[in-house]
């Protein structure tokens, strides 16, 4: 009696718990220490982070380590986290020319002002399973790094500050102006106000901000595949540190309270004839971590909704804002798991009366 | 986890007061008690329903005469709520039995946001001098069980007051909800969904 | 281009615990933060002076998911308070296990009495059904509601429903029972079956079935109803009057019964769950209210529910 059995209560559930406990550590292996996962994961810490809405690298590292590497999961776990904590003020607004950068390029331009940055990236490394690192020695590979710093050493240090790739379009009045909260003067809060529709573009932001990366990516591909019309080019694609400035309740002055890694994607694309003049529009992309694929998702996503009448799914405003939350879409996935036999009976009951009427309809079809 | 089953004092008082005011509201007309924090008279009643709806996320308004300032002063150190503009506050209180005219100049929400409609706080006296007027209202709508309606348990409004909340909230479900409030604690609410005769 | 390597990230703390908070109190009572409590309570009022209408708020996410009952959850803390006795039914069922998770999860964060006994409990949460037992005043239900726009079922777009709304235009769901009709001869809505509140509002009613919405109809105790994923409250007061839509020559029918009782306590008149037996195949049926049905057998209570328009034909 298949559902009866999902009565049966407390005992049941806490079997449950401690079974995942058993998947989660109940190997051989040594156990991961968090410090572990937020250094050597740190990609997938990053992606908590940003999903999580909580920039804490320690609790995402400890949640992914819970989740066993669950990315909704944890994002999840650390989100809840979230809800508990008070809000104790606002930062300073922070303008990204000013950040750490660690990495910058941009595909606009062949050279731009202060260089093109490569950073850490696997984009030029062939994706060969690399056997090394199954046996990997801490002495050599320790010794490699330090090599490398060495070697770096060298080079000239980096700038204080990359100015932005697209002021140059802008300067040359080549961009159209679009405004962080559009016609409302105040900015959104996502966390605190259910959305409406419109939703100013503070809220849009917000919302991509803390959207699920798959979700956003394959909304966003939809769109560059053709089911849109967002031809879109990099110009800037950053990921580096950001200060936190914070305005000391007690003197009055702006400190700086830490730093945050963020990835900021900036594209550039064509207005369609039926946008309006010929000029360029930006699509804006920042997220917690190092995460390109997402930040570029996510300003082909702001740029795709920008038009007017939407003309596929990634440019109406409504369905993609709605539905590109994980946890949202991952908890109401699963809810179907949920016994559903009340409705289920009532279901029931509309198709044994319809099939019991006589003379029913002929074209009539399950 | 960790479990924390204390309440603090004040978070205990504000649940406790908030369960009533959500009975006020769903019992039109009927009168419920609130637990007002001390030193606060004459308008502790008033002071513990702000204490337990209004914070730094809402805008306030207080109406009235002489006493308004202490009721504002109040309600800012109990709260950390704003003062707005009555026109666009969220709550409006009137530290007095009528708004002169006030309560027409709240807000009373949109087609699409109803809801985003004023909140009025009346503060009453402990002791009024008319309190037969009561007999002249009916209260219908919902939350009433009587569909002949009942007379408001509280006395001491005046029935221009009345008249007002009818004219405000003709245009349902656009409109503003009221509470009515004594020194003593007393509380009774009348939700924009209550139709009020006025004889 | 010049590869260059990046500078160092931040150290990291000598100790990575020193940056967690200290794990004593780490949650507070009801596990929503007083701002959070405010604000929802802010909006049920909302929601009670506006029968049946959606109020927006801003849920907050909670330790289970959403979808999985975040929208009652973040009302029953909201509301709790040390004096409250806790009932949680998910199917009817106390012991079904997200009742028992959520049951769990709030005594955890209050040390609340709960109770399976319907009459004694004063906070009730649902999944799906209203108690056969009647409820009291002073009784509060909270419903857990997975899709709170009863027009999605017509219109997916939620500016074009919040319009619909705002004008009363209802006509699309009116036009869509109509065609069940033409169609099938039969209105096809199985549970979630709309229903107009206060004469003005078009209502979900979570999806209970059609069986529960007389109960809705000027019941004595406070309906609230909460969709945590969808952001939205909403509430029938006491005394409110709540129709399901139907036409004057194609009324509004519950679910059918007849001549059935439950197997376990013998009571008519009580939604049944059907149960298909492993070995034989045969069915039986059962009171969904597990609570009822215990004390119906311990004959502590009338074998009747409270008798809800059962289906004459
Ligand atoms: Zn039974």
């Amino acid at each position: 009696m298949g559902y009866v059995a999902v009565r049966g209560g407390a005992a049941a559930i806490e079997n449950a718990e401690k079974f995942s406990e058993v998947r989660r550590a109940g190997g051989d292996a040594t156990l991961l220490q968090p410090e572990q996962i937020r250094e050597q994961l740190h990609l997938a810490v990053d992606r908590v982070m940003g999903e999580g809405s909580l920039y804490a690298p320690d609790l995402a590292a400890l949640a992914f380590k819970q989740a066993a590497g669950d990315t909704f999961e944890a994002a999840f776990i650390l989100r809840s986290y979230r809800t508990t904590l008070p809000r104790l003020g606002y930062s300073e607004p922070v303008a990204t020319e000013g950040m750490r950068v660690i990495r910058r390029i941009s595909a606009a331009f062949k050279d731009i002002p202060g260089g093109q940055i490569l950073g850490p990236t696997p984009d030029y490394t062939l994706r060969l399973l690399d056997f090394e690192l199954q046996d990997e020695s801490v002495s050599q590979t320790r010794q490699r790094i330090q090599q490398l710093l060495r070697d770096t050493e060298r080079l000239q240090p980096l700038p204080e500050r990359f100015p932005k790739v697209v002021e140059m379009l802008r300067r040359e009045g080549l961009l159209v102006q679009r405004h962080a909260s559009g016609e409302d003067p105040g900015l959104a809060d996502i966390t605190r106000q259910a959305m409406a529709f419109p939703a100013p573009r503070s809220a849009q932001l917000q919302t991509l901000a803390r959207g699920e990366t798959g979700g956003m990516l394959a909304l966003a591909y939809s769109n560059m595949r053709g089911y849109g019309s967002v031809h879109p080019v990099i110009g800037e694609l950053r990921v580096g540190f950001l200060p936190v400035p914070f305005k000391n309740p007690r003197t009055g002055s702006v400190e700086c309270i830490g730093e945050v890694q963020v990835t900021e994607a900036e594209v550039i694309a064509r207005l369609t004839a039926a946008e309006g003049s010929a000029r360029f529009s930006l699509g804006y992309g920042l997220c917690f971590g190092h995460n390109e694929t997402k930040a570029i998702a996510m300003a082909v996503l702001d740029r795709a909704m920008s038009g007017g009448e939407p003309a596929a799914p990634s440019e109406d405003q409504e369905f993609v804002l709605t539905h590109v939350d994980g946890i949202e879409s991952m908890g109401f996935c699963n809810h179907y798991k949920l016994p559903h036999y009340v409705t289920f009976q009532s279901e029931l009951d509309r198709l044994r009366r319809i099939q019991a009427r006589p003379g029913r309809p002929k074209d009539e079809q399950p | 986890m960790r479990e924390a089953h204390s309440m603090n004092h004040d978070g205990r008082r504000s649940q406790k007061n908030y369960r009533n005011l959500l009975q006020a509201l769903s019992r039109p007309g009927r009168v419920v008690r609130l637990d007002g924090p001390d030193g606060v008279l004459p308008f502790a009643a008033a002071v513990a329903l702000a204490e337990c709806l209004l914070d730094s996320e809402v805008g306030f308004c207080v109406i009235g005469n002489g006493s308004a300032q202490t009721l504002q002063t109040a309600i800012a150190g109990a709260t950390g709520a704003r003062t707005e503009r009555l026109e666009a506050a969220d709550f409006v209180f009137f530290s007095e039995a009528g708004s002169r005219g006030g309560a027409r100049l709240a807000k009373r929400g949109g087609p699409e946001s109803p809801e985003d409609g004023a909140t009025l706080v009346y503060c009453l006296e402990s002791q009024p001098a008319v309190v037969r007027d009561r007999f002249r209202v009916r209260l219908t709508g919902p939350g009433i069980p009587e569909s002949s309606g009942i007379v408001p348990e509280i006395s001491g409004i005046p029935l221009e007051e009345f008249q007002e909340l009818v004219t405000i909230n003709a245009d349902y479900p656009l409109g503003v909800d009221a509470f009515f409030v004594r020194p003593s604690g007393e509380v009774m609410g009348l939700p924009r969904s209550t139709r009020i005769q006025v004889r | 281009m010049t590869p260059r390597m990046p500078s160092r990230a931040s150290a990291p703390p000598a100790d990575w615990r020193d940056s967690l908070p200290p794990a004593e109190g780490r949650y507070s009572y009801a596990f929503l933060d007083e701002g959070a409590k405010r604000e929802i309570r802010r909006r049920m009022l909302k929601a009670v002076a506006i029968p049946g209408c959606q109020v927006p708020f801003g849920s907050r996410e909670m330790p289970i998911a959403r979808g999985w009952g975040t929208g009652g959850l973040q009302l029953t803390l909201a509301l709790i308070g040390p004096e409250d006795v806790l009932k949680v039914i998910d199917q009817g069922a106390d012991d079904s296990v997200n009742a028992v998770n959520i049951k769990k999860f709030v005594t955890r964060v209050t040390g609340v009495a709960v109770t399976t006994d319907t009459a004694a409990a004063t906070l009730i949460q649902t999944r799906h059904r209203i108690p056969e037992e009647p409820l009291r005043p002073n009784q509060l239900l909270i419903f857990q509601v997975p899709i709170p726009e009863p027009l999605r079922l017509v219109e997916p777009s939620e500016r074009e429903t919040r319009r619909m709304h705002a004008e009363a235009d209802y006509s699309r769901m009116w036009l869509y029972l109509y065609e069940d009709i033409v169609k099938f001869n039969e209105i096809t809505v199985g549970a979630r079956y709309p229903v107009l509140v206060n004469r003005r509002h078009l209502m979900d009613p979570s999806p209970i079935p059609r069986w529960d919405l007389p109960k809705l109809d000027r019941g004595e105790a406070l309906f609230l109803f909460c969709a945590g994923r969808e952001k939205r409250i909403y509430a029938v007061p006491p005394y409110t009057e709540v129709q399901p839509l139907a036409f004057e020559d194609f009324a509004f029918r519950v679910e059918a019964f007849a001549g059935r009782r439950c197997a376990r306590c013998g009571s008519v008149g009580t939604y049944l769950d059907e149960v298909i037996d492993d070995a034989t195949g045969r069915r039986t049926y059962s009171c969904s209210d597990t609570a009822f049905c215990e004390k119906a057998l311990r004959g502590n209570s009338v074998k009747e529910a409270r008798p809800s328009g059962e289906d004459r034909a």
